[in-house]
């Protein structure tokens, strides 16, 4: 039997050139864990042809990646087990063209506070719409960026009404606005909706945190999420109460059956 | 010509004030007018929310928006209305989630300006609050309509005699009654 001589030295070596190999592993793991924490959703995203959705918070700018996972084929939201509310595939919700990165990975942009995905160029429409106004009418200076988006977004047969409300609201100084009354402002929003009509989306830089800042809608997707769970309440509701039913009469067919089959005994007995 | 167009004779003489013929049938519905007579009145106070004008008045001295004034104004003639208040709701519960999931969808004709104003919560929580306790709270129990009618008086009171004595009389073979002395 031939006996295996190692030496200390080399034994020594050995562990020692192991170990380094372990401190190295470890070492990357926690730069990756520490510096790319999405490493995981990119790659899984990359290997099962899902798309990753990027969440921004508006205003704040912290943008977030998620696997745009689904519970089942043709679910028209993603699940993204309700971290920011529902989020709706854009295949179900129109037009969008998403950020393409190499080796098949698509990137949907989403706000952590609302239901439907934009695009680059949607974010640059809002930015380059409300720079037209703010460059082009100084006189609607005293509206902030939500009152501003808010009258351009309403129906004309709406807007003399509203703007004595935000008259009303921002009572602004006709001296330095050179708006005296609600008309005058419903004939400035009327110019700059026409304005905007024609205005060529610009190019420049894109914020998709200013973009959703500027949003005019307020259905959130946590309004969305709160509707699914009152339908679901309401059914599940629906469902106790007849489930209820149907035992208290399966109930009372027990009875009547047994009342009928102990009479039944009893007779064939006196019988 | 068609049967929409006039001869300039006609639209000249046109006459704004005069009302074309109704026709001999009666019109159908609600009447046009409320009721004069007192009785009537007392009734349609008892079966409405004195609130919910005052609601609607708030509603529109706020500074919303004219769209989010209308579907607000909209939920509370719909959940405010005398049909609530004379509906049959065999579970509280499922009402207050209609009422959940009509403001729910309100707040898609809301802008942000809107739901940014402190208004915003107080007036839905006073059309919750006042529908969830006072309103919806009224629709249960059986014979609803009935008892909203007023035709309990008479009738409850007859019935409930008339149940005791069956009681009574149905309460064992009324063996003790004869051997004591009491009974029918």
């Amino acid at each position: 039997m031939a006996a295996i001589v190692l030496d200390i030295v080399v034994l020594f070596l050995v562990v020692i050139v192991a170990l380094g190999g372990y401190f190295g592993l470890i070492l990357m793991y926690s730069e990756i864990k520490k510096w790319v924490p999405e490493w995981r959703t990119l790659s899984v995203a990359r290997k099962t042809g899902s798309p990753v959705l990027a969440l921004t918070t508006a205003g704040g700018g912290n943008t977030r990646l998620i696997l745009g996972s689904k519970d089942e084929r043709g679910d028209p939201i993603f699940d993204t087990k309700n971290q920011f509310g529902i989020q709706i595939d854009p295949d179900f919700s129109g037009e969008l063209i998403p950020d393409r990165l190499a080796k098949g990975l698509v990137v949907y942009h989403y706000c952590t506070t609302l239901p439907l995905a934009i695009d680059g160029r949607h974010a640059l429409a809002l930015q380059s719409s409300i720079s037209t106004v703010r460059d082009e009418y100084p006189h609607l200076d005293f509206l902030t960026n939500d009152q501003l988006n808010a009258l351009l977004d309403t129906p004309r047969s709406d807007l003399d009404e509203y703007c004595t409300t935000i008259i009303a609201m921002c009572d602004p100084d006709s001296l330095t606005t050179g708006i005296r009354d609600a008309s005058e402002l419903s004939s400035f929003i009327k110019a700059v909706q026409d304005r905007l009509g024609e205005n060529e989306v610009t190019e420049g830089w894109v914020s998709y945190a200013y973009a959703f800042k500027n949003i005019a809608t307020a259905y959130l997707s946590q309004d969305m999420h709160q509707y699914g769970l009152l339908i679901e309440r309401k059914v599940r509701k629906q469902m106790d109460d007849l489930s209820k039913r149907m035992t208290m009469i399966f109930a009372f067919g027990l009875v009547v059956a047994g009342i009928i089959m102990s009479g039944a005994v009893a007779y064939m007995i006196i019988k | 010509m068609s049967e929409f167009e006039y001869e300039d004779e006609e639209v000249e003489n046109f006459d704004e004030t005069v009302t074309p013929p109704t026709g001999g049938a009666p019109p159908l519905g609600r009447p046009s007018s409320p009721y004069a007579a007192e009785h009537y009145r007392y009734l349609g106070s008892l079966y409405s929310s004195d609130f919910a004008p005052y609601l609607i008045s708030v509603i529109q001295t706020t500074h919303l928006s004219p769209r989010a004034k209308r579907a607000f104004i909209s939920t509370v003639l719909d959940f405010f209305s005398q049909t609530a208040y004379l509906s049959h709701q065999k579970d509280v519960e499922l009402a207050e989630i209609d009422l959940d999931l009509a403001l729910n969808l309100a707040t898609i004709s809301c802008n942000r300006v809107d739901i940014n104003l402190p208004e915003y919560p107080h007036l839905l929580e006073l059309i919750r609050s006042h529908y969830n306790r006072f309103i919806i709270s009224r629709t249960t129990g059986p014979d609803r309509e009935r008892i909203l009618q007023n035709r309990t008086t008479y009738e409850q009171v007859s019935k409930v005699e008339s149940e005791s004595e069956q009681k009574k009389s149905k309460r064992g073979l009324g063996i003790v009654g004869r051997l004591f002395g009491g009974g029918n």
